[in-house]
């Protein structure tokens, strides 16, 4: 009798639990499940939203890996930038919180100077950064390298330097990192940096041997994300360039989108998105594959 | 260590080295044709003397720390030093230097002499230059990272005449403070303010509702299947927006939501993965026994959800608040793709039909583009804690 009425019990908290995550269940089934199983559907076929689909089989994949160069140069890009601006930011953002680690005075008055930017909305930043980099004398960059006697350089008008100016709008935003660091440094206990002193570890000793493991981490998880990110670039390439010059800052998701709202190939550009996906999973994947080798979990050790 | 015995400075052969190294990359750069191999090789020898003299700094501190000195006058004197490089070699820059390099290197200093370690005791020499330098760098950090900033402060003050000007006005002449109202007056900004705190508004609030709720249920409610659900929605944030933008956007027109505000708005009454497991965590955290004590006095599941646990994890709630704000605010490419009509764009769409239209107006652009960003500061500093704190759960825990 009493089991009985404890597994009513359970049925009944079963519904109500089942209730409670009912609105995400319902997004989740409608918006994303059903939504990439119908993108993966739409890949195959021709369609542009107007007219019934038309089913091709995997022709648009054929078509995009044979002959389209779009699509050869912006995962070129896209990928030559994840490959610039990640390390990049990542180094920054560490270098910068390790700064502020130091406890220098107003230390909080650098935080924000350095987190403000990664909080502002994308088109106004882009709007600002098109300022920065006015090709003559008129942008701030050329007129400080005026300064020091360098001609002005054509950051966004010129195909060799358009990709180099994303990255280094890219570190602007360093700031969202640099607070992740700066929690995990903060929590590194501080036995750990004594016991390496007594064990006579220089400065690079301890960071190599102390700092780096205890916040591998949080390395993974900026690693992971900063991938994410840097390959779902939109709103500044869109603003600033739409792609150009010569295609030279024509982002993955840019011409994605091109080609499903410019020239409404919604099919072509489903099966776009689903290789930015597998792209994107396969790199996550590798990180995570290689994260057992360089990523030290405390947890581990408690089991 | 063995800096007792050292009877020279350590790094003294090393500094030199770099120096020697730095004189030949600028004579090599001088003899080459064209200004810009000439600055480059002057950049480069200036920064290896730069290297260099901070190395003798470094090894004449040891040395006087070993011998006994203080070492104070030495340390005072090495920013002033490198500053006064930089002076001679960039004759044109002499106060610019000075207030880059000179200065934060005086106050830093000043700052960290008698300032005690975490232990109490006096900071060390080599504790008093590392600061410094680390206060430097970041004086000279914040400085590049503000110039964005500053510059768009400038020119949306500047007079249209102005704002090309060569050389760079640095401080607007005539400072003109209509630019605001002129920008506002080219596009109808208020109704696109209006558009983005209704959406902003309508928007957090699905998230605040749907968010904690279901957090809820996967924190404290015991359902089959529910670790396997809650594995599903940690990988949905894995998924870029972009596989599902295109069904979505085929979802939303078929119910005839195109160029209204609902594909803004009710997205965020399903709750977002992030949000769900960055209250989840938090829900975690609040001991059992206040629901178990609820239970026990008759409390429903409803009243244990919204009578106990809700208080509890306002904190968290703040943070989620704060983030689904800045999303919503944010974003471009929703109401890009979504909303036609003019009356109906919101800030961050109404800034880039302004810069198609008035592309060449640069000080109102940027007039409007401060007015974009101003609520978003506001928000910060207001709720810096928060902001802080969302960020940490997501990468530390996460």
């Amino acid at each position: 009798m009493a089991k009985k009425t404890r597994s009513k019990l359970q049925r009944r908290e079963a519904i109500e639990g089942y209730l409670c995550i009912a609105p995400w269940l319902f997004g989740f089934v409608c918006l994303t499940l059903g939504a990439v199983i119908f993108s993966f559907i739409m890949s195959l076929t021709r369609w542009d939203m107007i007219n019934p689909a038309k089913f091709v089989g995997f022709s648009n994949y054929a078509t995009i890996f044979a002959d389209d160069f779009r699509f050869r140069q912006s995962l070129k890009i896209t990928a030559i930038y994840a490959g610039c601006s990640v390390p990049l930011g990542m180094t920054c953002a560490l270098a910068l919180a390790m700064l502020l680690n130091l406890k220098v005075k107003g230390m909080q008055v650098f935080r924000s100077i350095f987190y403000i930017p990664a909080i502002l909305p994308g088109a106004a930043v882009a709007m600002v950064w098109m300022m920065v980099f006015r090709p003559q004398a008129s942008g701030i960059f050329n007129a400080i390298l005026g300064l020091f006697h360098i001609s002005p350089i054509p950051w966004l008008t010129a195909p060799e330097w358009v990709l180099k100016s994303f990255i280094i709008m890219s570190l602007w935003g360093v700031g969202g990192g640099m607070i992740i660091y700066l929690a995990g440094l903060q929590s590194v206990p501080t036995q750990l940096y004594e016991a390496a002193e007594i064990d006579g570890a220089g400065s690079w000793g301890k960071f190599r041997n102390v700092t780096l493991p205890m916040i591998s981490p949080t390395l993974f998880f900026n690693l992971i994300m900063g991938i994410i990110g840097s390959f779902q670039v939109f709103t500044s390439s869109y603003i600033m360039t739409q792609g150009g010059p010569a295609y030279a800052s024509l982002f993955y998701v840019l011409y994605l989108y091109q080609k499903a709202f410019k020239y409404l190939q919604m099919g072509y550009a489903c099966a776009l998105a689903w290789i930015l996906f597998a792209v994107i999973l396969a790199l996550t994947l590798i990180v995570m594959l290689t994260s057992r080798k360089w990523v030290y979990y405390e947890a581990e050790l408690k089991r | 260590m063995s800096t007792d015995r050292e009877r020279t400075a350590p790094g003294t052969r090393a500094a030199i080295l770099i120096d020697c190294l730095g004189i030949a990359v600028f004579a090599g750069g001088a003899a080459i044709d064209g200004a810009a191999g000439a600055t480059a090789a002057l950049v480069i020898a200036n920064a290896m003397q730069a290297a260099g003299l901070a190395v003798i700094l470094w090894g004449s501190v040891r040395y006087v720390k070993a011998k006994g000195y203080d070492g104070g006058c030495g340390l005072l004197a090495a920013p002033l030093l490198y500053a006064w490089l930089l002076c001679k070699l960039f004759p044109d820059l002499a106060l610019y230097t000075f207030a880059v390099i000179g200065l934060p290197g005086l106050l830093g200093f000043a700052a960290m002499v008698g300032l005690p370690d975490r232990r109490g005791r006096s900071l060390s020499v080599r504790q008093i230059v590392w600061h410094t330098l680390a206060f430097e760098a970041l004086v000279v950090g914040s400085a590049i990272s503000l110039i964005p900033f500053l510059w768009m402060l400038g020119t949306s003050f500047k007079d249209a005449a102005n704002v090309f000007a060569d050389p760079p006005q640095i401080i607007p002449r005539p400072w003109l403070w209509s630019n605001y109202a002129q920008a506002f007056s080219k596009l109808p900004f208020a109704r696109y303010t209006f558009n983005t705190c209704l959406i902003t508004a309508i928007s957090m609030l699905g998230q605040l509702m749907s968010c904690s709720l279901v957090a809820f249920g996967f924190a404290r409610m015991r359902f089959p299947g529910r670790n396997v659900l809650f594995v599903v929605l940690l990988s949905t944030m894995m998924l870029p927006a972009q596989v599902t933008m295109i069904p979505v956007f085929k979802i939303f027109s078929t119910l005839g939501w195109y160029d209204t505000f609902l594909p803004l708005t009710v997205p965020s009454f399903f709750g977002s993965a992030f949000f769900i497991f960055l209250l989840r965590q938090y829900y975690m955290t609040v001991p059992h026994e206040m629901d178990e004590a609820a239970r026990i006095d008759g409390a429903s599941t409803w009243q244990v959800f919204s009578r106990v646990l809700l208080p509890q994890i306002k904190p968290a709630l703040a943070t989620v608040a704060i983030f689904s704000f800045m999303n919503n605010w944010n974003d471009f490419m929703g109401p890009l793709i979504y909303i036609s009509t003019p009356a109906k764009r919101t800030l961050a769409l109404g800034l880039y039909a302004f810069q198609g239209q008035y592309a060449t107006d640069y000080n109102y652009l940027m007039a409007a583009s401060a007015v974009v960003m101003l609520p978003l500061l506001a928000l910060f500093f207001a709720g810096q804690r928060y902001f802080i704190q969302g960020v940490v759960i997501s990468g530390v825990k996460g």
